[in-house]
């Protein structure tokens, strides 16, 4: 394909998710802003890569498997940097509402996959199946994903 | 009461995802990263989209960051700067003075520098082939990215040495796409084999995963299935291994290999919640380092092996206590030499030393006017002196290559005057002489490789 074309279909076709995609790694990766634009900025950049390759079907996911492929990903790396870094957690992110702080601790206190599990299913609609196939796991996996991820938000929120 | 639940935390969380600042304007990049960003600054979403496309069009509509084959290569190249295809305006290359350093500085050539607009490229592995060297290089490609790890878009490339003593790139087709290669050595009957993390988006399973490819020639390269995927890694004249670590049983897991493809496990220790640091192999043994955390404290796990059948766990010592980050452990001859970070001692690159990889002392800390918030060090083996790049840690995960310097008895360090911003990732000796391999970095990383002559460093044994 022509470079013009190129980039005219992928910017036709993933142009309109990018916000979306920056609030998913966000909350994902804990709520750091910046660092779900740096996520997404990757994600972009990657999926432009393998343009060729991608079906045309659910832009949207795409973007979202390769977004939090990325996020899990950067988890694993971080963790090579814990002590060199410091290792304090930081500071509340500052977007985070009142009314939202139980709910930001709880999805806080999920492993990522397990939160991005969640956000899919219970925001996007995708089925176990479709998450699985996302992520590469087994749906049996993500059922687990789920349950586990329900049962501490069932507890951790007494007021939902 | 199930779908209450739900339907009330489905409420919450759309409510709370969309109170996620929507993104405007991108944050202001380094100069490197402007440099590759210049119609997204400032811009909003729909805009970055649009920049993007426009920016990853330039070269021919094509993204790939395969070496072009355009590689300045010199044999007897004086100057890094007259071997270095990067504009003028590029820092200058020129070995930094050093009193300290003048006879390894005259006795230093660049025998490649590959870089090339847009990617950052660095020569990671270093072998002699059927006919002359062999190295990996790892080319990245688009934006140093923070928030994942600084680089991204990694293909592999493969350089081999001509009778002359220059440097051209192989023509591997997509062999290496989407793969940051690692080290290369060769097996018992002779083949090359060259080991690589595969890219998330070539990855089976969608995680980072590793791969190994062996060849007879240096130019096909066949993939095969290591029986092992591999986690840090080291090889020497006992054989290979390598340590990972299991997040989920919080468990040390060390192979060994003859021929770096088929993995024996020999040794397995539970550490707690922990990482692997530090693996290294030499002519008498091997070390691997973890480290456990414990809230905000890392002690580190230090474990060696004569054989790498047997290990032993090292006791705990005053040395290597709480606070200890080891980065590197490298051979130096029969002994062993560690760097890293002191925490109580913060704006140093602290080393250690051991004469059997379990009981360590501390060596001389290493000091320099710079403020440092840590220090990622990474150690290279050349025959008997061990060379140390130092790095700073900054913006959260990006270092910054702050000097490098050799040891030949693991207690006194010299600065190795290499050139401007330079990092050494691995090396091959050829009797006096050495090849270095790493790279430049400058704005935009160079793959380099310097041949020395090494001058009397230390005292090239313990006292």
């Amino acid at each position: 394909m022509k470079s013009a074309a190129r980039s005219d279909a992928f910017e036709a076709a993933v142009s309109d998710h990018y916000a979306g995609l920056v609030r998913r790694l966000t909350i994902v990766i804990g709520g750091d802003v910046e660092s779900g634009r740096d996520l997404a900025q990757e994600t972009y950049l990657r999926a432009y890569r393998s343009w060729g390759r991608f079906d045309g079907v659910d832009p949207r996911g795409w973007l979202h498997t390769i977004g939090l492929r990325l996020a899990f990903n950067e988890r694993d790396r971080r963790r090579r940097w814990r002590g060199l870094l410091g290792n304090s957690i930081g500071p509340e992110p500052s977007w985070i509402a009142p009314e939202d702080r139980g709910l930001h601790e709880a999805l806080r206190g999920l492993r990522r996959e397990h939160r991005a599990a969640l956000l899919l299913h219970v925001l996007d609609g995708y089925t176990q199946g479709e998450i699985a196939g996302m992520l590469e796991v087994a749906p049996g996996t993500v059922a687990s994903w789920l349950s586990r991820a329900k049962a501490h938000l069932r507890e951790a929120l007494t007021d939902v | 009461m199930s779908d209450d639940f739900d339907r009330r935390l489905e409420e919450r969380m759309r409510a709370y995802e969309s109170r996620v600042p929507a993104p405007g304007p991108l944050p202001t990049p380094p100069r490197d990263r402007m440099a590759r960003w210049p119609m997204i600054v400032g811009a909003g979403a729909a805009g970055t989209i649009v920049a993007l496309a426009a920016i990853l069009a330039l070269d021919d509509g094509e993204v790939g960051v395969t070496p072009s084959g355009t590689a300045t290569a010199s044999a007897r190249a004086s100057s890094s700067a007259a071997a270095t295809p990067f504009p003028s305006d590029s820092p200058s290359s020129e070995p930094s003075p050093s009193a300290s350093a003048e006879s390894q500085q005259n006795a230093l050539e660049v025998v490649l520098q590959h870089g090339q607009p847009g990617t950052t490229q660095v020569v990671t592995g270093l072998v002699d082939g059927p006919a002359g060297g062999v190295a990996a290089v790892t080319v990245y490609g688009f934006a140093e990215i923070p928030a994942t790890g600084g680089s991204s878009n990694p293909d592999g490339a493969i350089y081999m040495e001509s009778p002359d003593g220059s440097w051209t790139v192989v023509d591997t087709g997509d062999t290496f796409e989407g793969i940051r290669l690692g080290s290369i050595t060769r097996q018992p009957g002779g083949a090359l084999v060259v080991h690589g993390y595969i890219d998330i988006l070539f990855a089976d399973g969608g995680r980072q995963t590793t791969g190994a490819w062996t060849s007879r020639d240096g130019t096909d390269w066949t993939e095969v299935s290591p029986t092992q995927p591999f986690g840090e890694m080291a090889s020497g004249p006992l054989g290979h291994v390598q340590a990972t670590y299991d997040g989920e049983d919080q468990v040390v897991s060390i192979f060994t290999s003859a021929d770096a493809v088929s993995w024996d496990l020999a040794f397995t220790r539970p550490v707690g919640d922990g990482v692997i640091r530090a693996v290294g192999a030499g002519p008498e043994g091997f070390v691997v380092v973890a480290e456990t955390h414990d809230g905000d404290d890392q002690t580190p796990s230090v474990f060696a092996s004569s054989d790498g059948n047997v290990w032993f766990e090292a006791p705990p010592q005053p040395s290597l206590g709480p606070g200890s980050i080891v980065t590197s452990v490298a051979p130096l001859g029969p002994d062993w030499v560690a760097v890293g970070l002191d925490q109580s001692r913060p704006g140093v690159i602290a080393s250690w030393w051991s004469a059997n990889g379990l009981d360590w002392e501390t060596a001389e800390l290493i000091t320099s006017d710079a403020e440092f918030f840590g220090f990622p060090a990474e150690l290279v083996s050349v025959g008997d002196l061990v060379v140390l790049s130092g790095s700073q840690a900054a913006e959260g995960a990006i270092t910054r290559p702050i000097g490098t310097w050799v040891t030949g008895d693991g207690l006194t360090w010299e600065p190795l005057a290499l050139g401007d911003e330079a990092e050494v990732r691995t090396a091959l000796v050829r009797g006096d002489r050495v090849l270095l391999g790493g790279r430049i970095r400058r704005s935009e990383g160079a793959a380099t490789i310097w041949s020395w002559v090494p001058a009397e460093v230390g005292s090239g044994a313990r006292p």
